[in-house]
């Protein structure tokens, strides 16, 4: 994961993409354990919700992994699909912990 | 002031001297007439100019919006080639045809 | 600063980090950014503030966007207020319900930068030309009837810019002159204009030209755009035997770049901090006397501490010795490499002593804008 990369591509400094990526992991937190709590309950209209939230954020910084994860967990939920939801989220989670560490390591 | 020479539809005008602010309104006089003509060309031969400046580029500028008014054709000719650099640099080579003096 | 154009751009969405980059960008670019995250808060701003343009996320809880245009539309003091809306990539109804609703343009999300910054453009500069702006251009250039007084912005009057400046004119008139202004926060504009011959008149073209420059010089116009409309105005108002040339350097000193757009004028000089100057060359067609003109454009990063230069060509032209400007520069470039530890202040008047020969007499008006990062 290239931070200065992904700053580029939308035309930012480093800095201040990462105060875009810092933004980015706190909203998303709440949003991850709202999705967690829908894919248990099967509750679709709060899965569908909290996974295009986290689309959108992913999307507009470039983290194309989590984004596609989210969009395939939303487009299955809109139509009652909850199959293949946990391990998607799980690998979501996986990689939003990369990022964190990444941020921990350039903050240091 | 200028040689002026008509052939058919063409009309030459060799200032033979430097295209500056001191002889621009003398020059502008002299082809003000020729470009209402309406030639089909209207040629300069700078031939031993060796200096232009932007009273003088202007004159010749102005001529060659004159003469395309009618559909004419403006060339400069024989132009030294400091002079055509400077031509080039502000794009006049792309509003009407300049032609570097051979060798 | 009577004229500048502010531009204020509403952002409406429910995700902060779209919010939040939306905002970022657009702030780079010199607009003022409103946000809000939700309908109603975006409906009050937009009355409150009157923003100039709306991004609009088309799926919010409780309100959405589709609401929220339909209220703004109701609404006299907002319905004006070209909206553009984002949506999904696959939404085909949500793009023609957004239309029909009377949405201006959509941007599909994950949106590219480069994409919503074109749009912003575009239709801040339709909403505009609606407003009839434009027209009252040439109106407001004909009332003119002072000639130029010394509306020449000094150093110290613009302290931001970070600007030197040498201005010593052949008459008193002058003909070639110069202007700064601010164009935003962050983003300065430096100007200078070389006036075709020594006329008197010329000094109302330049009192023209400043209020040309107010006018056209802002966010929504990239500099060769600036440029061309300038030479639109000024075909039909100068004499068929006057042109201009004319170097328009733009900085952004947030997003550290330099926009060079040159009309037919001796090139900018780059130096950088840690470095060689070079000559930036840029394209273009002088000012005022064809019809059909081209403007090229080149951005280059910077970095504070680089300083660049314009310049009129009677700095370099030396016509006792039959030389025009283009032959000049090899000379001037040089000079510039000698005065790297000359500070800001000093910048503008050590190049033009290096310059200028004091044995002769000057022929033609000398301008030297010395700017740092």
């Amino acid at each position: 994961m290239n931070f200065s990369e992904l700053a580029e591509n939308i035309g930012l400094e480093e800095d201040e993409f990462v105060e875009l990526v810092e933004l980015f992991v706190e909203t998303s937190t709440s949003h991850l354990e709202r999705l967690q709590s829908a894919i248990d309950k099967g509750n679709t209209q709060q899965a569908v919700e909290a996974a295009h939230y986290v689309k959108g954020a992913a999307g507009n910084l470039g983290f194309t992994g989590i984004y596609d994860l989210s969009k395939a967990i939303e487009e299955k939920a809109r139509q009652n699909i909850f199959e293949g939801a946990s391990e998607a989220l799980k690998a979501i989670r996986d990689r939003y912990d990369q990022i964190v560490e990444v941020l921990r390591w350039k903050k240091s | 002031m200028s040689e002026i020479t008509k052939d058919g539809d063409q009309t030459i005008v060799k200032p033979g001297q430097d295209v500056v602010a001191a002889m621009a309104e003398e020059f502008k006089n002299e082809l003000r007439p020729l470009a209402k003509e309406g030639p089909k060309e209207l040629v300069i031969d700078l031939e031993g100019v060796e200096m232009v400046d932007s009273v003088g580029i202007g004159v010749l500028i102005a001529t060659h919006n004159s003469v395309s008014k009618s559909d004419g054709k403006f060339i400069v000719i024989n132009v030294s080639k400091n002079i055509y650099g400077l031509f080039k640099t502000m794009r006049l080579d792309q509003h009407f045809k300049v032609m570097m003096v051979e060798g | 600063m009577e004229e500048k154009l502010n531009l204020t751009i509403l952002i409406v969405d429910d995700s902060s980090v779209s919010v939040s980059l939306l905002e970022t960008v657009l702030l780079k670019e010199g607009y003022q950014v409103i946000t809000a995250n939700s309908g109603p808060r975006a409906r009050k701003l937009a009355v409150e503030k009157r923003p100039d343009l709306i991004i609009l996320d088309i799926m919010m809880p409780e309100e959405d966007g589709f609401e929220v245009i339909t209220r703004l539309k109701k609404n006299a003091r907002t319905a004006s207020i070209p909206v553009v809306f984002l949506t999904g990539k696959d939404d085909l109804e949500d793009k023609l319900s957004g239309f029909n609703l009377g949405a201006v343009d959509y941007i599909t999300k994950p949106f590219q930068v480069a994409e919503v910054l074109a749009r912003v453009r575009l239709h801040l500069k339709l909403s505009i030309a609606t407003n009839s702006l434009i027209t009252s251009q040439t109106n407001k250039l004909r009332q003119l009837e002072k000639a130029q007084t010394s509306m020449l912005t000094t150093p110290e009057q613009l302290p931001k810019a970070n600007f030197s400046v040498y201005y010593s004119t052949f008459l008193e008139a002058g003909g070639d002159f110069y202007d700064v202004f601010q164009i935003s926060e962050d983003m300065f504009g430096y100007f200078v204009v070389d006036v075709s011959g020594h006329d008197i008149a010329t000094s109302y073209i330049t009192a023209a030209i400043k209020a040309l420059l107010k006018q056209n010089c802002n966010p929504i116009y990239q500099p060769q755009e600036s440029m061309r409309m300038i030479n639109d105005v000024l075909v039909e108002i100068l004499s068929d035997t006057t042109y201009l040339t004319a170097c328009y350097a733009k900085l952004n000193r947030k997003k550290k770049t330099l926009t060079i757009v040159n009309a037919g004028h001796p090139p900018v000089i780059y130096l950088p901090k840690k470095g060689e100057p070079r000559l930036i060359d840029v394209d273009g067609d002088i000012l005022g006397m064809f019809k059909e003109v081209y403007y090229g454009q080149q951005d280059i990063k910077v970095s504070p501490g680089d300083r660049f230069f314009l310049y009129s060509d009677g700095l370099i032209e030396k016509p006792a010795l039959k030389k025009v400007w283009s032959e000049c520069l090899p000379e001037v470039l040089e000079a510039c490499s000698n005065i790297k530890d000359t500070p800001t202040q000093g910048l503008a008047l050590e190049l033009a002593c290096l310059m200028i020969d004091k044995t002769c007499k000057p022929e033609d008006d000398i301008v030297v804008l010395g700017v740092e990062v």
